[in-house]
């Protein structure tokens, strides 16, 4: 099997070679001898070169959230792998998204405006604690999504934001 | 024994919830929870007995609606009720709205709570109590023409103790606060503090406090009974603290010895005494470094931290709170009161550290606890949940108990590597980090300790060969052909755990 991963540092090559008791495991051209244990639930068992370790895995779109010796790591499906990625997922898409649920505090932009990359667009609040949603590129506010003072879940529709072409 | 109370109602969410209502189900005490609308499917009102919705997730319009609480225990017919920490715990109007209910409240009484939510009065009746206060000293207003006496301010200075702060008295926000080292510099510093006062808030009068240098926060837990009697079971250290919120507490203190445990005690004892303290308490105090303690403030309420307590002594502080409230005897005597090893707790919080330390919300994708000989959870929330911006960001609290502080903390580390929580942030490899630090190794701690040794903390971030290898089994057994393991078995738990391994993907 063969994986292609975009983690922090770039795309990651790795490769399940061997049956299902006994593989190996190359990333990135460099090979480790792999026994794989238990699996399911969301709990993986193994053994990477001679040592024994426990890992919690868990798929949130083309996102793999993965916990090992007390550290969380996000890594996702790329390329031919990534079957549901869609543009909307790294901001490619018009339409603007929130990853944090909170609420409304005040809308800093109207319909119409252009906006340059890194402007503010609105300022949300959770907890107590208040953050400001910039545009990642240069474009033109087409629809307002959401109202001043509205509570949001997470993943609502925030504004239309029509990028220029690059 | 029969139980003290038939039934009560637990006004509060979260994990305190859950944690009393454990305790009811072994006292044999049924439970009446209340919940928000958001809450109606959360732990602890699946695992009360009852349940009354309050109304809407927002606290003001729920958790904090003392009419709606009150008639909930009266529908329900509810003796008691808990207030868990946090919400309404120190409010005495809400104290004072039980008893006028016929409710008994499991606490202090509202005179109790009410005088020491005053800080300026709690502190007049620790002085009276002679339990030991930061020494500070009002100055005289300043003369007609604005200006101080030198001279009096001087000798006013002396008396207090250097170094100290210079603080406006009715200031904040750090305007008219000076530090001062040494006698000669306090009358410039004072005079400087009360222009700086009189234009930010009108008034020039200005406040000595000794200052004190990288104290501890040490906190002893007392409980009174309604027959006069009291005790302190020992000290928690709290100073693993970040904007003033504990993340990590211990108990003993590596900073007391017997004779100073003694003392604070002691003067912890005393003033549960000077108030005639019924039920669970604590006693807050700052340490410095030559031992000296002074009163911090007194928190008539059960701490989140109460685990570690409970696990050196062996005692459950909620089935005390119970008796004692029902108006019975405490249920030890100083001397049966006997630390033995040392426990340290974590607070798992819905944060992202390496963001500023934003709160995270989102669902729990996965969540699983940690387990092992004295490896104690105290959980809010299960896999599946949802965390939402209305409430507290923590999420869970995680005890361990051993023999002695550097296994405890072999303990905890091992513990957290074992605490999985996926789809939001929480601080759990930051308590590592901290854990990790050579100076929490020595038990060096204070109120700094974060600023001074975290300061720069970023998370990893990037994946290591183990954990590539993990995400790669993991999309190898999502493949309906290739499931690790051995040769496919009959077990119907098995083929259980595939089908829900499916279901995730």
């Amino acid at each position: 099997m063969h994986l292609r991963l975009k983690t922090l540092q770039g795309v990651r090559e790795l490769q399940l070679r061997g049956d299902a008791a006994r593989r190996e495991f190359v990333l990135d051209d460099v090979a480790y001898a792999l026994v794989a244990g238990r699996c399911g639930n969301g709990t993986v068992e193994f053994t990477l070169d001679g040592r024994r370790r426990r890992a919690w895995v868990v798929a949130e779109g083309d996102a793999r959230h993965v916990f090992l010796d007390g550290r969380v790591c996000t890594v996702h499906l790329h390329g031919e792998d990534a079957a549901d990625a869609t543009d909307d997922a790294d901001g490619g898409g018009p339409e603007l998204r929130t990853r944090l649920p909170g609420k409304v505090v005040r809308i800093l932009v109207r319909e119409g405006e252009a906006v340059r990359a890194g402007q503010p667009l609105l300022i949300l609040e959770a907890m107590k604690m208040e953050t400001e949603i910039t545009a990642a590129r240069a474009g033109r506010v087409e629809r307002i999504r959401c109202a001043e003072g509205e509570v949001l879940g997470p993943d609502a529709p925030l504004l239309d934001l029509l990028h220029d072409p690059d | 024994v029969s139980v003290p109370f038939k039934k009560i109602l637990i006004a509060n969410r979260g994990e305190i919830a859950c944690r009393v209502i454990r305790t009811c189900r072994e006292m044999g005490v049924a439970t009446v929870a209340v919940a928000s609308e958001a809450d109606l499917q959360a732990l602890h009102a699946r695992l009360a007995d009852e349940v009354v919705e309050i109304g809407p997730a927002p606290p003001l319009e729920s958790y904090l609606r003392v009419d709606r609480i009150l008639a909930a225990a009266r529908v329900t017919g509810a003796e008691a009720i808990h207030p868990g920490y946090g919400f309404l715990a120190e409010n005495a109007g809400f104290a004072r709205a039980c008893v006028e209910a016929g409710l008994v409240f499991i606490g202090p009484s509202p005179a109790v709570i009410e005088a020491m939510g005053e800080k300026t009065a709690a502190r007049r009746i620790m002085a009276g109590a002679g339990v030991p206060v930061v020494p500070g000293a009002l100055l005289p207003p300043p003369g007609p023409d604005g200006e101080l006496d030198a001279v009096a301010v001087r000798a006013i200075a002396d008396e207090v103790g250097y170094p100290l702060l210079v603080k406006a008295a009715y200031g904040g926000g750090g305007k008219g606060m000076r530090l001062v080292r040494a006698g000669e510099d306090v009358a410039a510093a004072a005079a400087g503090a009360a222009r700086e006062a009189r234009k930010a808030f009108g008034d020039g009068l200005v406040y000595l406090e000794r200052y004190l240098e990288r104290p501890r926060h040490v906190e002893f837990q007392i409980f009174g009974d309604a027959h006069g009697h009291a005790v302190h079971l020992g000290e928690r250290e709290c100073s693993i603290q970040r904007r003033h919120q504990k993340i990590i507490e211990e108990t003993p203190s590596p900073a007391l010895d017997p004779a100073l445990r003694e003392r604070m005690g002691a003067a912890a004892v005393a003033a549960a005494a000077a108030v005639g303290y019924v039920g669970a308490g604590t006693v807050e105090f700052l340490l410095a470094a030559d031992g000296s303690f002074h009163f911090l403030e007194m928190n008539t309420r059960l701490q989140v931290e109460h685990p570690v307590t409970e696990l050196v002594l062996g005692v459950d502080l909620v089935r005390a709170q119970l008796e004692t409230a029902a108006g019975r005897p405490l249920p030890w005597t100083q001397d049966e009161l006997r630390p033995r090893g040392h426990a340290i707790e974590c607070r798992l919080y819905a944060e992202d550290p390496g963001a500023g330390f934003l709160p995270s919300l989102g669902r729990l994708l996965l969540y699983r606890e940690p387990t092992g000989p004295n490896v104690r959870v105290d959980a809010g929330i299960c896999e599946g949940d949802t965390v939402t911006l209305h409430y507290d960001p923590m999420l869970a609290k995680l005890s361990v108990h051993a023999e002695r502080r550097d296994a405890a903390v072999d303990r905890m580390r091992a513990a957290l590597a074992e605490y999985p929580v996926l789809g939001i942030t929480t601080n759990v490899e930051y308590l590592r980090a901290v854990l990790d630090q050579p100076a929490f190794r020595a038990g060096d701690t204070h109120t700094g300790f974060l600023d001074e040794h975290l300061a720069g903390w970023t998370p990893v971030g990037e994946p290591d060969a183990a954990a590539l290898a993990a995400v790669a089994l993991h999309a190898a057994a999502g493949a309906p052909a290739a499931v690790p393991g051995a040769a496919p078995s009959a077990d119907p738990w098995r083929v259980l755990g595939r089908l829900r391994l499916r279901g995730l993907d």
